[in-house]
């Protein structure tokens, strides 16, 4: 049986490197924006501008290296993926319209 | 000349040659049900270097007193005190002073002349030693001991991993940890619990220090209650404090107990599980990402807390979700978008099931049977079934001369079986009526078999681990009224 620990960890570092959080725009963010944006991005990080070396997540501060925001621009030229980037990224700030929960009796 | 004769240290050497010389001939692949006699093996280096040495030694600094004195009571005094300055002496000297220290070679010296009357508890204060403190660790791989359980538990520490610890954990019930050697149920514990008190994990803390046993785990106990929250009494903690070893290191930890503005960080501050900003605490997405960091952080997670969120995140994944998904989906010309977003909540889910996974404590079945929160309940029932089932199986109609495994080392079998008792721990604690299935369905067999198996391969390698794994069938045994195998595993755990 697999550590359920480690998978946790896989899943969490998988959401916090949400490709709109890495490159901080907004989900519906245009393609040329995308672009523009990981280009700049690029360019600071091998200036070694410090402001562009992390990015926020819901779980604070995280690094930002060259190799994560050329694989975030990659998964966002993935339609498909795009999709769930975006609706993760609208998820985590609050964008998406609630949904009534439907509860279960919780265990004692 | 003092005529004073150490009856007892020689009864007691003579003793340990004899059983020395009987371990050492002890016989391999033992029936279960056949008594082999001795099992331990004395420390023959140390018995001799007790008796040509530390009792001379003795006797001259006794008979030196003697005839500065000549007083009985005296000479007695000094005779005990020799005794004890040459016996646990060095062993105190390395485990509280040198190890602590960062002496760790000086320490080892002290351990390898300090007088110990067994080979296994040598060889095992080195392993652990070298674990805590640092050097090689000397293990004797075939063998599986306590000691060797909790060199493995620091070492998986050590890389980050509290896998081997909780297996440990598992197996230190008050029953078993009663039968820890006493270095072991002190100051083991209290290095067992180190590593959760520098991450400032008081209530991990707490629970590893549980089974613990000595001044320095009363100490520890304490403070984890204080920094959990509970009131302190500064008149009682110095005292524990004043008594208990390892004084320096634990004295800002006192203090900061003592002063709540300087009490160590609490788990909402510290570094992980990570925290997600108030404003969005509510939010289905920062309760599931906080879910996740509290298992990847080996935090303890709620079977009712993955439940809650379970149930979120059924309502969230309902048509309305779908409906907009797929519209997103056309205008970004996602191909197939209709499988796309029917393959979308299965992620979900499989992201709930490694949480069920994480979660410990018992997971009542839900009310609603066909909700998200009862099929993650029910896939991690089937996994931990499953993980019981893999390791029963090989036992099922198979005897000693044809079973299919090939058994691994004691230690690692031992391991091994900590992981199965864990699962089915699991198992039992969300479903009870488990245990009569799985009991009949070749558990009893596994049970039974497991440590008489790994007796017959490693001989008195293995009886360590043969008589607590016996102890355990026994129990289990017990409670289902397996009369037979209650008998068999009383048996087995009394050979080994």
């Amino acid at each position: 049986m697999a550590d359920p620990g480690a998978e946790c960890e896989n899943h969490l570092q998988r959401h916090l490197a949400n490709p709109f959080l890495v490159l901080e725009l907004v989900p519906n963010a245009s393609r040329d924006e995308l672009e523009r944006q990981g280009a700049k991005l690029l360019a600071l990080l091998a200036a070694g501008v410090g402001g562009a070396a992390s990015y926020s997540t819901p779980l604070g501060l995280r690094e930002r290296t060259s190799e994560m925001v050329r694989a975030a621009l990659a998964e966002l030229r993935d339609p498909a993926r795009r999709l769930l980037h975006e609706w993760w990224s609208r998820g985590l700030a609050g964008q998406l319209p609630a949904a009534a929960p439907r509860r279960s009796p919780l265990p004692e | 000349m003092v005529l004073i004769i150490p009856v007892g240290p020689i009864l007691w050497a003579l003793v340990w040659i004899y059983r020395g010389l009987r371990g050492k001939g002890s016989v391999s692949g033992a029936a279960p049900t056949a008594s082999t006699g001795f099992r331990m093996t004395a420390s023959l280096g140390h018995v001799l270097l007790f008796i040509s040495v530390y009792l001379p030694l003795a006797l001259g600094m006794t008979i030196l007193v003697h005839d500065a004195t000549d007083s009985v009571p005296l000479t007695w005094l000094a005779f005990i005190a020799a005794v004890l300055a040459l016996g646990p002496g060095p062993r105190w000297l390395a485990w509280r002073v040198l190890g602590p220290l960062g002496f760790s070679a000086l320490g080892r010296v002290c351990l390898w002349l300090a007088p110990f009357g067994l080979l296994e508890t040598f060889r095992g204060n080195r392993a652990f030693f070298a674990s805590a403190y640092g050097g090689k660790p000397g293990r004797e791989s075939r063998t599986a001991s306590w000691w060797l359980l909790f060199a493995a538990a620091l070492d998986g520490e050590a890389q980050g991993s509290p896998r081997q610890a909780e297996q440990l954990l598992e197996m230190l019930d008050p029953e078993t940890a009663g039968r820890l050697p006493w270095r072991l149920r002190g100051q083991g514990i209290e290095l067992l619990a180190w590593p959760a008190i520098e991450r400032a994990a008081w209530e991990e803390a707490g629970r590893r220090l549980a089974p613990g046993h000595g001044r320095g785990v009363r100490l520890l106990r304490r403070l984890a209650t204080v920094h959990g929250g509970q009131a302190p009494q500064s008149a009682v903690l110095w005292l524990l404090w004043l008594l208990a070893p390892e004084r320096r290191r634990t004295l800002p930890l006192v203090r900061s107990a003592l002063k709540p503005a300087e009490r160590a960080p609490g788990p909402a501050e510290r570094p992980g599980p990570r925290r997600i900003p108030a404003t969005g605490e509510d939010n289905v997405f920062h309760r599931h990402l906080g879910l996740l960091s509290a298992a990847a952080a080996g935090q303890p997670v709620r079977p009712a807390k993955v439940q809650a969120l379970a149930d979120r995140w059924e309502a969230e994944l309902g048509g309305d979700a779908q409906l907009r998904l797929m519209i997103r989906g056309a205008e970004l010309g996602v191909a197939d978008v209709q499988a796309v977003v029917a393959a979308w909540p299965r992620s979900i889910e499989s992201e709930l099931e490694d949480l069920a996974e994480a979660a410990e404590g018992p997971w009542p079945e839900p009310r609603r049977r066909e909700s998200l929160a009862a099929q993650v309940r029910r896939h991690r029932l089937d996994r931990l079934f499953a993980a019981v089932q893999a390791e029963v199986e090989p036992f099922r109609g198979h005897g000693f001369n044809d079973f299919p495994r090939k058994l691994d080392t004691p230690l690692a079998e031992v391991e091994r079986w900590l992981q199965f008792r864990r699962s089915l721990r699991r198992l039992l604690e969300s479903e009870a009526e488990a245990l009569p299935t799985a009991w009949h369905n070749g558990l009893r067999l596994a049970a039974c078999n497991w440590p008489v198996f790994l007796l017959r391969t490693y001989g008195p390698d293995a009886h360590w681990a043969c008589r607590e794994m016996s102890r355990w069938c026994e129990g289990l045994a017990r409670q289902m009224g397996d009369a037979e195998i209650a008998k068999l595993s009383h048996g087995n755990a009394r050979i080994a």
